[in-house]
């Protein structure tokens, strides 16, 4: 009975390297090899070492004649200079008569470190294929597993680095909103306007996963909370636009700045006061993203008499998106326009 | 002493800006981006550059730092969260100070590359590891 499975996909990558076959041998190794579409060549002794770095991703195939003292001790190893989530699968081909006390204790401890398997001679193809296919996928399957540690090592410094990152910024909010504050409440309102921004964005991203945020989705998250359902207080119109993880926070921070400024002296701080925050993105102009704040309906307007906090904070934000951001403080509302290139 | 800040973060970028304000230097920046840096440089000497790894245009903070010490014989300190990235160009900085730290450790940092320039004794902050 020929073996009739499909040839396995190659991902991982698994290849056979050979040791001594005799030609009758090696006629049935190439056959199912070729047929299970197994990369395979022959090596030596001495082209084998545990630094060879396809060593780790290989199945070892050894015949009674290269089945040498030498090869033992070179197979023993690399058997032990595996990673820690690989064991060597070797496959032996031996007479049935091979036996000697030596040979036996070696093998023992090459069973103790490599997954052995033994076939003896005359090599059936059935047992043969079956074999190899089985050292084949439990190589396969460590390499999988080499790649799941990789990636928790990789997903492990990604979260350090975000937990890293969110610490620096509590600590930047805290440090500005205490700067700003005259006293213990005033601190308190702040600091949580701005925790609440942060957090209603990551509560954004955690849900959209990786694609990144719709603008429109950051607008909504963040002035959500001053929407009066009654008085249309707020009209957000665009187009579906799409921030990674950074430039959502900064444009959050950024429109949590201007709403609780409008919520305290603008149009948001009196009913019938209006804000509309519309955003196009104009193709032909090097892909320039246009947004615009403006306040309509509120008490009159002032320009402030010094450059403070807010202002500092969402210039530094605009550069820090590529783009650039100018105030009007016409009497009869503020209005604030932000250009940046899209995708930054 | 002009220090170049070339940090993507706007809140962070801010407060050290007012920190290094603060302690008499002149901020040039800062700069989201390594190209930004870039243009700040050639537009304006500076005596040390603060970089951060991740900047908005990728993981380009260790070939700038890489670019300003080589170009302009610039001192570098990374300023970072991304210890393992910054280790990968130590050849080209004179430490990393990690985040989150705070504006003492900044100052302190800067103190101890000025010292260090001027061949006298430098004291860096606890969280200011030296390559």
């Amino acid at each position: 009975m020929a073996a009739r499975s499909p040839p396995l996909n190659t991902d991982p990558w698994v290849h056979a390297l050979i040791v001594g076959p005799r030609a009758a041998d090696n006629a049935i190794l190439r056959k199912v090899l070729d047929h299970q579409r197994i990369g395979a060549e022959e090596v030596g002794v001495h082209d084998l070492t545990p630094e060879l770095p396809r060593v780790h991703s290989s199945v070892v195939i050894c015949s009674q004649e290269g089945f040498t003292y030498d090869m033992r001790h070179v197979l023993l190893r690399i058997a032990e200079a595996q990673p820690r989530w690989a064991r060597l699968p070797l496959v032996l081909l031996l007479d049935s008569q091979f036996d000697g006390a030596t040979v036996a204790a070696e093998l023992q401890d090459l069973m103790l470190r490599c997954d052995v398997t033994i076939i003896p001679r005359p090599v059936d193809r059935v047992v043969f294929t079956s074999s190899v296919l089985s050292a084949v996928s439990s190589r396969r399957r460590q390499l999988e597993i080499r790649d799941h540690i990789a990636y928790q090592v990789e997903l492990q410094r990604e979260l350090n680095h975000r937990v890293k990152n969110a610490l620096s910024t509590f600590m930047a909010i805290y440090r500005i909103s205490r700067q700003q504050s005259s006293d213990l409440e005033d601190f308190s309102t702040r600091f949580m306007e701005r925790f609440r921004a942060l957090t209603a964005v990551h509560d954004m991203l955690d849900e959209a996963g990786t694609s990144g945020e719709t603008l429109r989705n950051i607008m909504a998250g963040v002035v959500g909370p001053y929407k009066d359902l009654e008085t249309e207080n707020l009209i957000l119109a665009g187009p579906s636009i799409t921030f990674d993880r950074g430039q959502a926070f900064t444009l959050a921070l950024m429109i949590n700045e201007l709403a609780t400024n409008s919520a305290k002296y603008g149009a948001l701080s009196v009913p019938g006061g209006v804000v509309t925050v519309q955003w196009h993105l104009d193709q032909q102009n090097n892909k320039q993203l246009r947004l615009e704040w403006t306040e309509k309906g509120g008490p009159p307007v002032k320009p402030p008499s010094r450059v403070g906090y807010g202002t500092r904070f969402v210039k530094i934000s605009a550069s820090s998106l590529g783009g650039q951001c100018e105030f009007d403080y016409a009497p009869s509302g503020f209005s604030f326009r932000l250009t940046m290139r899209y995708p930054a | 002493m002009n220090i170049l800040v070339v940090e993507d973060n706007a809140l962070l970028a801010m407060l050290m800006e007012q920190d290094l304000a603060d302690a008499g230097m002149n901020v040039v920046g800062p700069c989201s981006s390594s190209n930004s840096a870039l243009e700040h440089v050639h537009a304006q000497p500076c005596d040390a550059a603060l970089i951060d790894i991740d900047l908005s245009d990728g993981r380009t903070g260790g070939e700038l730092a890489k670019k300003l010490n080589a170009e302009f014989e610039m001192p570098v300190i990374f300023v970072t969260g991304q210890r393992q990235l910054a280790l990968e160009y130590s050849q080209h900085a004179l430490g990393i100070l990690q985040k989150p730290f705070v504006s003492e450790d900044l100052i302190a940092a800067i103190e101890g590359l000025r010292a260090e320039k001027a061949q006298q004794k430098a004291h860096f902050p606890k969280r200011f590891e030296h390559f």
